[in-house]
């Protein structure tokens, strides 16, 4: 080869070189993408911004609608294996220990939604922070702006309930009780976060849901159940303010409900779910049940909480429906009769069978469903209606006010009871503070082991909870949660202190 | 003029050789006699001084002095040579013949003419009668005849070899000439022929290799008195290579300014390697590996190893299968290395780029040597001490049951109950379910006490390893080869981790042409590991109480019901699963050099790396792990029949994992190179080049359940549901696994440039410049010029005139370099970055909503709007020189390195959604000196003591940090980045004590020196001092007497301090009957022994503690783990190796038809110092994992 003819090829692969190195160097990954339209960013809020299958809240062990059967003893004297792990995990809360979410204690899965919470705020803030930078249709963009605040305003309402005092509730001073901390962009900081206050907190709620009402008003029809659309929003409307429970709140309760009742006011009939004599129970938010109107998660969620073990024949297992719960319903003739009364005895509960048949622990989503284990119903409307129109009833003594709760309480019943042979029996009450008190059975009735509305319902009607506890070694312990309890605000996980400075325990 | 001398197989060559001489001198006798030279004389006279002059300026002199004319083609005179001429009066024919003595033309003088012709065929003649044959032997400083030497004559190219008798035959030697004679490793040696036909020569080897003629920065190959950069080089012949340890564990203590730390004693784990402390705040601190000039690619696709700053690794699935696969050269067969260097500053390793922040460890392989057939088989058997109980120092049975009856005397809160064994099962029993009598209680006690089941003596081994390598090499002067091939099988102490392997390598250099060379790489490897699946035996064996057993008297297992509740049998565990990684690897690399003109040379290096790497590991259906995880009931409780069987997700079948990887990526680097020396005085190098790498991976993984390995390995169906209660379930389990997909592909894209000036061999300028570019995903778009660069001076003071070398001080030179780079993280981008969720994550978050059915992404990573670049800037001062003629050669350096605007990991409040974020913060100087020498002490020709030594020390300052998390916890774990303080710098609780009357450990928590408890937990904290050590320092002593040598390595660190492991658990439980504690606790704190200093017994109604400045309690005995009383100082003197070798004598190994024969023995980690609280635990490893121990070796290596 001479040096001609060298530098002749040297060059040629040179260029070569040259011109593929704009493909060579082209960015790769296998999976990672830029958002680049609104699709993109929606695709994101579906994952990242919806609850999809994070696993929810489950703060029942605070309340009375679960008792404890203590250790289960085998024929050796030994513990039941899985049933000791269940027992054990949820001891710290069922006892009301003060340190239940330090690190020595054993944390149920549920009970550590603070860091669930606010990965989905993120989510969320991810998403709106985005919009402006994708390409897309003003209308697709506001669609999503509108869900994304919603969402965030859902996560808010979670975690203020569960980790700060009852708005209303006694001797609590909403503008110096402590919220949690209000993250409401997506940029990262330095230091530490400090908690707002309830005030703060609530009031940011009442104005991210209100832009988004509106939002999803103008933009947005939900395709599927599975999405949030503007009745959806009214409905949370209706129970932030229930759950503020301001003298001024009623009327706006009764506001919210009404329009989403105004669109869609239908009822599943349990009666339904009977085929011949069988009760086939379908859960509640089958996405063809007429009153669902948002639904989320999936079934498996109920399913794996830890202190629910999967149940072995022949022991009673640690946790489950407390008396006061069981008694709460119309039994009427009893199971396989024509008049079963309350259906969601049947409905909402799975038993087990231990000289004798107990409720265990709720069905309301059923094994197996491929649609969501949570949501927002109809049935809740009724209830939040009927509750704020009982309130107004106690303060004013206004009966149209009575009779307006009743009526919604009534319509919701004879959607819940057998009438396949009898015909349902409207309650009647003209006292305002035992319609209050039936108000409140009631929504225990239809809302219990569901989504956390008992535990936020004890806190906001200041109600005290006994618990009898008997540990691993067959010793029962009483243990009272009193009402207006330090408490009522949950502490926070010890998970969330690691790496915020800022950050305040309750107090307890 | 010279002559091949190989000696071709079964041919008598010596007769027809001599013959031909001899055939050939008849000839030129006969020209011999019609020759004529002559010149006459003129009676002139000359008197001439000159000193290097051209020939030309001589002739005008004499023409001046003497009248004679010359006549001559000035074309021809070109090629004269320069004349040094002294002449005193003489006639002017002998100053002719002077003048032309040294000159490639002739003369003739006519009529007071000069003329000047060309030399011709007859003066070539009249030379050649000066020209001999000349014969000879090499032999070493102990009589053994040398192969493979290189003899050349001064002056003149070419050059033949020595035959394998150490023999050579050079023809047309001019009588005068100076033979030379070349090795690599050997001294330089220069013999005048003196017209002697026969010669014996003795060359020795070097006197050190610090004497280094040259180093190899996988680019270049430089000298190393033009070296700017910082180096420190190993010869492979200088490590221990016992056939167990890896190439990185040779290392530790061998190489200046690299910091290797062993973090488990498994075999084939890796290790920890540092070149010049830590100077990255995130990302990986890791050094580059490059074999022959070609960087070289991990295995599998690159994740950051969770390393804890305690040194312990948490490892998943996967990494559980990456330490068994090694590193990125575990395919090298260490047999096959011949050198290994550090780069270690900016101005040594500017020109591999950005990757090369961390240092670069260059490894060349041995080539064949121009010379006969060279063979060489060694073989290596090893074995290794077993660890017991005296080493770890824990209770026996009887300690162990008297510490349960305190448990029990006391009364201590317990919050679970599962106690059926041990002596709380037997109080259980006898107290609670009253099963036993009184007597079967004391009869079972006692056979507790007395059971000291010896865990290690069941589940490890004094295993016996082997090791075999062969290798072939030869080559004639063009063409040369090396070709070898290794078998290695390991067998680690604990029962049931070996790994067996195979290399293959095979190399072949050959000059095709004057101007073209060509060099080829092919190598292959194949290596098994077995190892563990959800066991780990160590942890096992030092963890477990030693009252159960392992076996029942009658010889069968011996099952208890542990911690879950299931059936449990270490020995049935391991029996049931396993964990097998294979990895089959394949190198090829292509090297072409071409020289355009001289000085002009051209390279192209390509180099193509194939890895398949394939792990497997099971669990059957007889483990406690599948029972507690799929099963829910014991192996063999329910028939199918039952409910428990009917309930089950998976009745039948155990578990199988596979994960599928292979790697492929090339290399092709091409460059353009130019050497020029200007007037003997400047040499000028300078190099351009390009290079493209690419490297895909791809891979699959996945999980089913089902798997019967004793029936066929064939698979069970899974139940589509599940019935309990008279409810069907859908088993979830069907779906509960998703394969997943790996593919990813690198491409970078490097263009460099290096040059160096020198002047007169004394001062030496290097300069070099590297930019890259990659298809990494989420990068500044709009940023692609990012060079590093870097550049030096060195000053080779012996080279001056007036140094006079004197018997102290032979050679002395001093180097500065400077660097700087700019660096930007992988994992961090400007902007949101997003991905298709189900790839590397759990199967619960699919790609699509299995809901609505619509596309799902998820973020990847939150965009760092503030990103900038990372800056460091390095610099290095080096001495380097050599004392007492040689004897001693040593080197200093100094070094600084300056980090800003680092990225640094930030744990950041969870209410942001994510737990740490990537941010520019943190600044940090690492400065620090090296010091290595070798000396020899003695050398005499039977006796020969030689030492090397080196110390380095790293200060590692943080100078400033961006905002960062202050807890207590991040000051314990030395994550809190003080300015001033080390990079590892910690802190502990102050230990205040016992407390008589509780037994509780005492925590002074009192805020002194002003600091607010709120904001800094160094209020209330002590500052103890750094983990890493500050100091490290290796040495190394040789000795050999006559054919006995003696070998040993030492390493010693100073200035770390590190927590000892605990001695109660951190969550404050009651001790329960599944553990052992150390003999520690013997003397600990209990009713009747109030005045210990050991805290007593922890249980859970221990009241937990407020901790200053929060509203947080913490636990008294989680403080105390991380207490004052709990740090001990890390540093160790270790001997790493020692071992003999004797060659046998030369006598006998010629009777035995062999070159040379050479056993040895030797022994790993004999023995180390270290502070006496760790109870005889390696340090290095102190916090849990298996210690290292000793080794014993037996090799034999012959050459043919």
């Amino acid at each position: 080869m001479n040096t001609k003819k060298f530098i002749i090829y040297s060059f040629l692969l040179l260029c070569t070189v040259l011109c593929s190195c704009k493909k060579f160097l082209a960015e790769y990954s296998q999976d990672e993408i830029r958002p680049t339209t609104s699709t993109d960013l929606a695709a994101l809020m579906y994952s990242d911004a919806y609850p999809y299958n994070m696993l929810f809240d489950t703060f029942d062990l605070l309340t009375d609608d679960l008792l404890c059967n203590g250790p289960a003893k085998t024929s050796q004297g030994t513990n039941v294996a899985n049933y000791e792990t269940a027992l054990l995990s949820g001891m710290a809360m069922f006892k009301f220990d003060p340190m239940m979410f330090e690190a020595s204690q054993i944390i149920p899965i549920g009970a550590d939604v603070y860091t669930a919470y606010y990965n989905k705020i993120k989510g969320c803030n991810v998403v709106m922070d985005n919009l402006v930078n994708v390409s897309g249709s003003e209308a697709d963009k506001n669609a999503i702006l509108g869900q994304c605040l919603f969402l965030r305003a859902f996560y808010y309402l979670k975690l203020v309930t569960i980790y700060g005092q009852p708005y209303s509730g006694v001797g609590v001073n909403p503008e110096t009780s402590l919220g949690v901390p209000l993250v409401l962009s997506s940029q990262v900081k330095d230091g530490g976060l400090s908690r707002s206050s309830l005030k703060a907190v609530y009031d940011q709620i009442e104005v991210d849901l209100l832009k988004a009402t509106d939002l999803l008003n103008a933009n947005f029809v939900p395709p599927t159940t599975f999405r949030i659309g503007a009745p959806t929003a009214n409905a949370l409307l209706s129970r932030f303010y229930l759950f503020r429970g301001l003298n001024s709140d009623w009327d706006k309760a009764i506001d919210y409900a009404s329009r989403v009742l105004a669109v869609k006011s239908t009822l599943t009939q349990l009666n339904t779910f009977f085929n011949g004599a069988n009760f086939a129970n379908q859960g509640v938010y089958l996405s063809s049940n007429p009153e669902v109107l948002w639904t989320y998660g999936n079934s498996t969620t109920t399913a794996t909480i830890g202190y629910f073990p999967t149940l072995s024949i022949g022991y009673n297992p640690p946790y489950a429906v407390s008396a006061s719960l069981t008694n709460l319903y119309d039994r009427g003739n009893g199971a396989g009769t024509t008049y079963e009364g309350d259906l969601r005895y049947k409905a909402y509960f799975t038993v087990y069978i231990n000289g004798g048949s107990f409720l265990y622990r709720p069905a309301k989503a059923v094994p197996n469903a491929t649609y969501g284990g949570k949501g927002f119903r109809v049935a809740e409307l009724y209830l939040n209606r009927a509750e704020a129109y009982a309130k107004r009833f106690v303060q004013t003594g206004n009966l149209a006010d009575g009779n307006a709760a009743l009526a919604d309480l009534n319509y919701l019943r004879q959607s819940r009871f057998d009438t396949r042979t009898t015909a349902y029996k409207p309650v009647i009450i003209t006292d305002a503070a035992e319609l209050f008190k039936f108000c409140q059975d009631e929504r225990r009735r239809e809302l219990c082991l569901e989504d956390g509305d008992r535990w936020v319902d004890i806190k906001r009607w200041g109600l005290t909870v006994s618990h009898s506890f008997i540990g691993t070694d067959g010793t029962t312990t009483q243990h009272v949660l009193p009402a207006g309890s330090p408490l009522y605000a949950v502490p926070i996980p010890y998970t969330a202190f690691l790496n915020n400075p800022g950050l305040v325990q309750n107090p307890r | 003029m010279y002559k091949i001398y190989t000696k071709p197989f079964g041919v008598p060559h010596g007769y027809a050789h001599k013959f031909l001489l001899i055939m050939r001198l008849t000839t030129l006798l006969i020209i011999a006699t019609i020759m004529q030279v002559s010149a006459s004389s003129y009676g002139q006279r000359i008197t001439l001084k000159e000193k290097n002059v051209p020939l030309e300026k001589v002739f005008k002199e004499i023409r001046r002095q003497s009248g004679y004319d010359f006549v001559f083609d000035r074309k021809l005179l070109m090629n004269a040579n320069t004349v040094d001429i002294d002449l005193k009066n003489v006639s002017i024919n002998d100053a002719l013949q002077l003048c032309f003595s040294n000159q490639p033309f002739t003369y003739k003088v006519e009529e007071k003419t000069v003329i000047i012709k060309e030399r011709g065929i007859i003066e070539k003649i009249k030379r050649y009668f000066s020209s001999i044959t000349v014969a000879g032997t090499v032999i070493d400083e102990n009589g053994k005849v040398l192969p493979g030497i290189t003899v050349s004559i001064k002056g003149i190219p070419g050059n033949t070899v020595t035959n394998n008798v150490g023999s050579f035959i050079l023809a047309d030697v001019d009588e005068d000439a100076v033979l030379v004679f070349t090795a690599v490793g050997r001294e330089k040696v220069e013999v005048k022929v003196g017209g002697r036909k026969n010669i014996t020569v003795t060359v020795g080897s070097k006197a050190s290799d610090l004497q280094e003629v040259s180093v190899s920065t996988g680019y270049q190959i430089l000298k190393k008195s033009s070296m700017v950069g910082a180096t420190s080089t190993v010869k492979m012949s200088e490590l221990y290579n016992n056939g167990i340890s890896s190439i990185e564990q040779m290392l530790q203590g061998k190489l200046t300014g690299v910091a290797i730390t062993n973090t488990s004693g498994l075999v084939g784990t890796r290790q920890r390697v540092r070149v010049r402390g830590t100077s990255t705040l995130s990302g990986s601190a890791e050094p580059i590996w490059v074999v022959d000039g070609i960087i070289q690619e991990d295995p599998l696709p690159f994740k950051a190893q969770q390393l804890s700053t305690l040194g312990v690794i948490t490892p998943d699935n996967s990494d559980y299968i990456r330490n068994f696969v090694g590193n990125s050269i575990a395919w090298l067969n260490p047999n096959d290395i011949n050198e290994i260097t550090v780069l270690k500053d900016a101005a040594a390793t500017a020109i591999y780029g950005i990757r090369a922040a961390n240092g670069v460890i260059v490894i060349t392989t041995k080539r064949g040597q121009a010379g006969p057939v060279s063979i060489n088989y060694s073989v290596s058997a090893s074995t290794n001490e077993r660890v017991n109980y005296d080493k770890l120092n824990l209770m026996n049975s009887k300690e162990r049951v008297d510490l349960s009856r305190e448990i029990f005397n006391r009364g201590l809160v317990s919050t679970d109950a599962k106690t059926n064994i041990g002596y709380a099962g037997a109080v259980n029993d006898y107290l609670y379910n009253k099963t036993i009598t009184a007597d079967q209680f004391n009869a079972r006690v006692s056979a507790l006490e007395t059971a000291n089941t010896d865990w290690f003596d069941i589940l490890f081994r004094v295993p016996i390893s082997m090791n075999h390598n062969l290798s072939v090499s030869g080559g004639s002067n063009n063409t040369s080869y090396y070709s070898s091939f290794g078998y290695n099988s390991t067998k680690g102490t604990a029962i049931g981790n070996d790994s067996k392997g195979f290399t293959g390598n095979m190399s072949v250099t050959s000059q095709i042409t004057k101007k073209f060379s060509l060099s080829a790489r092919l190598s292959a490897s194949q290596k098994t590991t077995d190892a563990f699946y959800q066991v780990d035996p160590y942890n096992y064996a030092s963890k477990m109480n030693r009252t159960l057993n392992a076996y029942n008297s009658d010889g069968s297992l011996s099952f208890y019901n542990n911690i879950n509740s299931k059936s449990y049998n270490i020995i049935n565990e391991l029996n049931n699963t396993g964990n097998m990684n294979k990895v089959l690897s394949a190198n090829a690399a292509i090297d072409a050099n071409y020289e355009i003109i001289p000085g002009l040379k051209v390279q192209s290096l390509f180099s193509y790396n194939s890895i398949s790497t394939n792990g497997e590991s099971y669990a059957t259906e007889q483990t406690e792990y599948v029972a507690r995880t799929y099963r829910f009931y014991d192996y063999g409780l329910y028939k199918v029949t039952d409910a428990g069987y009917k309930a089950s997700k998976l009745p039948v079948g155990g578990e199988y994992n596979i994960d599928q990887n292979h790697s492929n990526s090339w290399s092709w680097r091409n460059s353009i190179s130019y050497s020029k020396v200007f007037n003997q005085k400047h040499v000028m190098a300078l190099m351009v080049g390009q290079e493209s790498n690419s490297s895909r991976y791809t891979g699959y993984a996945n999980t089913t359940l089902g798997y019967l390995r004793d029936r066929g390995k064939a698979f069970a169906t899974l139940p589509a549901s599940t019935l309990a209660y008279g409810t069907t379930t859908v088993n979830d389990l069907t779906t509960k696994f998703v394969p997943k997909i790996t593919d990813r592909l690198t491409n970078t894209m490097g263009l460099y440039a290096t040059g160096s000036y020198t002047y007169d061999s004394r001062y030496v300028f290097n300069a070099s410049v590297r930019n890259d570019r990659s298809n990494r995903f989420g990068q500044f778009t709009n940023e692609s010029f990012n060079p590093v660069y870097a550049g030096g001076l060195k000053w080779n003071i012996a080279n001056e005139k007036w140094f006079q070398s004197s018997y102290w001080l032979s050679n002395l030179s001093v180097s500065g370099s400077f660097g700087y780079q700019r660096n930007i993280s992988s994992e961090v981008s400007p902007e949101l970055i997003i991905k298709t969720p189900g790839a590397g994550s759990t199967a619960t978050s699919g790609v699509v909503d299995s809901n609505t059915g619509e596309t799902l992404l998820t973020i990847s990573s939150l965009p760092y709007g503030d990103l900038r670049w990372e800056q460091n800037s390095s610099m290095n001062l080096g001495l380097d020189f050599s004392l007492f003629n040689n004897k001693v050669q040593g080197s200093l350096s100094y070094y600084s390195k300056k980090g800003r605007d680092l990225i640094s990991s930030l744990n950041v409040p969870v209410e942001y959604g994510i737990t740490s974020m990537l941010v520019n913060g943190g600044s940090m100087n690492n400065t620090g000196y090296e010091v290595s020498a070798s000396f020899v002490p003695v050398r005499t020709r039977n006796f020969n003591w030689s030492v090397s030594i080196n110390t380095s020390q790293n200060n590692n300052k943080i100078i400033a940090t961006g905002a960062q998390l202050r807890t207590w916890r991040v000051a314990v774990a030395g994550g809190l980045n003080n300015p001033g303080d080390p990079v590892s710098g910690f802190y502990a609780f102050k230990f205040d004590g016992v407390d008589p009357a509780t037994g509780y450990p005492k925590i002074d928590l009192s805020t002194t020196n002003g600091k607010n408890p709120v904001t800094d937990p160094t209020a209330y904290l002590q500052y103890m001092g750094k983990m890493d050590p500050d100091f490290t320092s290796g040495l190394g002593m040789n000795f050999r007497y006559k054919m006995l040598s003696l070998q040993s390595s030492f390493y010693l660190q100073v200035g770390g301090k590190k927590f000892l492991a605990p001695l109660y658990d951190s969550s404050q439980k009651l001790p329960n009957e599944y553990e052992n504690f150390s003999r520690n606790v013997l003397n600990r704190w209990t009713p009747t022994n109030t005045s210990s200093s050991i805290p007593g017994l922890p249980d859970t109604s221990i009241p937990n503690v407020l901790v200053p400045g929060t509203t947080n309690y913490e636990k008294i005995y989680e403080m105390y783990n991380y207490s004052t009383d709990r740090v001990v100082s890390a540093s160790s003197l270790r001997c790493n190796n020692i071992n003999v070798s004797y060659s046998l004598g030369k006598e006998l190994t010629r009777k035995l038809r062999c070159k040379n024969l050479n056993v040895g023995a030797g022994v790993s980690n004999p023995f180390a110092f270290n502070s006496k609280d760790f109870e005889g635990l390696d340090p290095e490893v102190a916090t849990g994992g298996q210690p290292r121990t000793r080794a014993y070796t037996l090799n034999l290596n012959i050459s043919l």
